[in-house]
């Protein structure tokens, strides 16, 4: 019976990566930078929600605003899809990152003129409507149709880069929580992203903290925007499920 | 014809430099003995220094080791907790068995997350347009940190 039992079981475990618990990234922080994080007039990073607000509410030569369906606060988001994306958009056929998403709607529902990847408007619609959502549990579908997308994100996190030849597995999980040099290894999870960060005094996306990995390793960095970084975002996000979104988080 | 002539000397001036830089890289050789693996004669027949290579693993331009690994260097703090301690690493490696570490831990252990400070560069995947041809360490660097890991026979 036992035996059988475990037969059964066999695909489930074997399908079930070694994800580990996940652990943001906020808890690697000290206190001082916490409190940066936690107090809305000391976040760097709410300077670009602001922003991002006042965008949302821009009419612009089309006469029509984010804000005509989704209220002037943003409040008739659905919080919830916020914290489920990247996800398979049945009406797109094919997955699509939140950024894409709201291009989608930028050129669909307000006419206007597609935007590159990360583009400052972009990024800015796409810190206000995360700051929405913050403190939602994120919830991302592991999704058969997307499954080439959750493939290649396995593969390129599994993958070894450039003179370094590290791997991100490597660093933020199975060396998650040690010590390199002075700083603590985190799981790199991307809950808080955008993120403000000091290092560089700006707001930086998630695709662009992607490029600074690869130089860190010594490697030719991929596209903002192109299929390389949404799948690896895409395997993120599901890695991150459990965590609530904390954007916009700051970092060193 | 002036033109060409130009271009003829800058393609060839560019190719030597090619040409040059490839044959930088100092071929190795590994011996293995059961569980154990040696590269016997120093990279390039040189050298190490102690003094060098002892300044070499703290400095973060060069092998920062103590990036990932503690050492008896009090002097530097913020060592790392990544690799083992390598107080008595000379006690429990030979020079030879030290060197293929440095040259490429994947070697040995092809799960590792220690960079191959002297593994051929065409061998490292996207490698940056930056470090084209180019190893992690030197030949003489790599010496100077195996001379200077040969010392460390602490017990604690």
């Amino acid at each position: 019976m036992h035996r059988w039992l475990a037969v059964l079981l066999l695909p489930v475990i074997v399908f079930a990566e070694d994800l580990p618990e996940p652990i943001s990234g906020y808890d690697f922080l000290g206190p001082e930078m916490r409190q940066i994080q936690d107090d809305e007039f000391l976040n760097p990073g709410m300077e670009a929600v602001e922003a991002g607000h006042e965008l949302f509410n821009w009419p612009g030569d089309e006469e029509r605003a984010c804000a005509d369906c989704h209220g002037a606060n943003g409040d008739k988001l659905d919080l919830k899809a916020i914290a489920a994306y990247p996800r398979f958009e049945t009406r797109y056929n094919r997955l699509m990152t939140l950024q894409e998403r709201i291009n989608a709607c930028w050129t669909d529902n307000l006419d206007r003129f597609s935007l590159v990847y990360d583009d400052e408007k972009l990024l800015l619609l796409e810190t206000f409507v995360r700051n929405k959502a913050k403190g939602e549990v994120i919830q991302v579908l592991n999704d058969e149709r997307a499954r080439d997308m959750y493939q290649l994100g396995a593969l390129i996190y599994k993958e070894r880069f450039g003179q370094m030849g590290m791997t991100c597995h490597q660093c933020h999980v199975v060396y998650q929580g040690r010590y390199l040099r002075g700083s603590k290894l985190t799981q790199g999870q991307t809950n808080g992203f955008p993120v403000y960060r000091f290092k560089s005094d700006r707001l930086t996306s998630l695709h662009r903290r992607y490029n600074e990995c690869f130089v860190q390793l010594r490697s030719v960095p991929y596209e903002v925007g192109g299929e390389e970084y949404r799948a690896l975002e895409y395997y993120m996000a599901i890695m991150s499920n459990g965590l609530k979104i904390e954007t916009p988080g700051v970092r060193h | 014809m002036m033109n060409f002539k130009r271009f003829a000397v800058l393609a060839l001036v560019f190719w030597l430099g090619e040409a040059l830089a490839q044959d930088d890289y100092c071929a190795w050789q590994l011996r293995q003995e059961g569980v154990r693996f040696y590269i016997d004669e120093p990279l390039c027949g040189l050298s190490g220094d102690v003094a060098r290579g002892r300044q070499a693993v703290i400095d973060r331009e060069q092998g920062n080791c103590l990036a990932c690994h503690r050492m008896p260097i009090t002097e530097a703090d913020f060592h790392g907790e990544i690799g083992p301690p390598l107080h008595d690493v000379a006690l429990r490696y030979s020079e030879a068995e030290i060197r293929v570490r440095i040259v490429d831990e994947k070697l040995i252990n092809p799960d590792t997350i220690m960079p191959g400070f002297y593994r051929h560069p065409d061998d490292n995947y996207r490698l940056g347009a930056a470090f084209k041809g180019k190893t992690f360490l030197s030949a003489q660097q790599v010496e100077d940190i195996v001379a200077y890991l040969n010392t460390l026979k602490e017990t604690y």
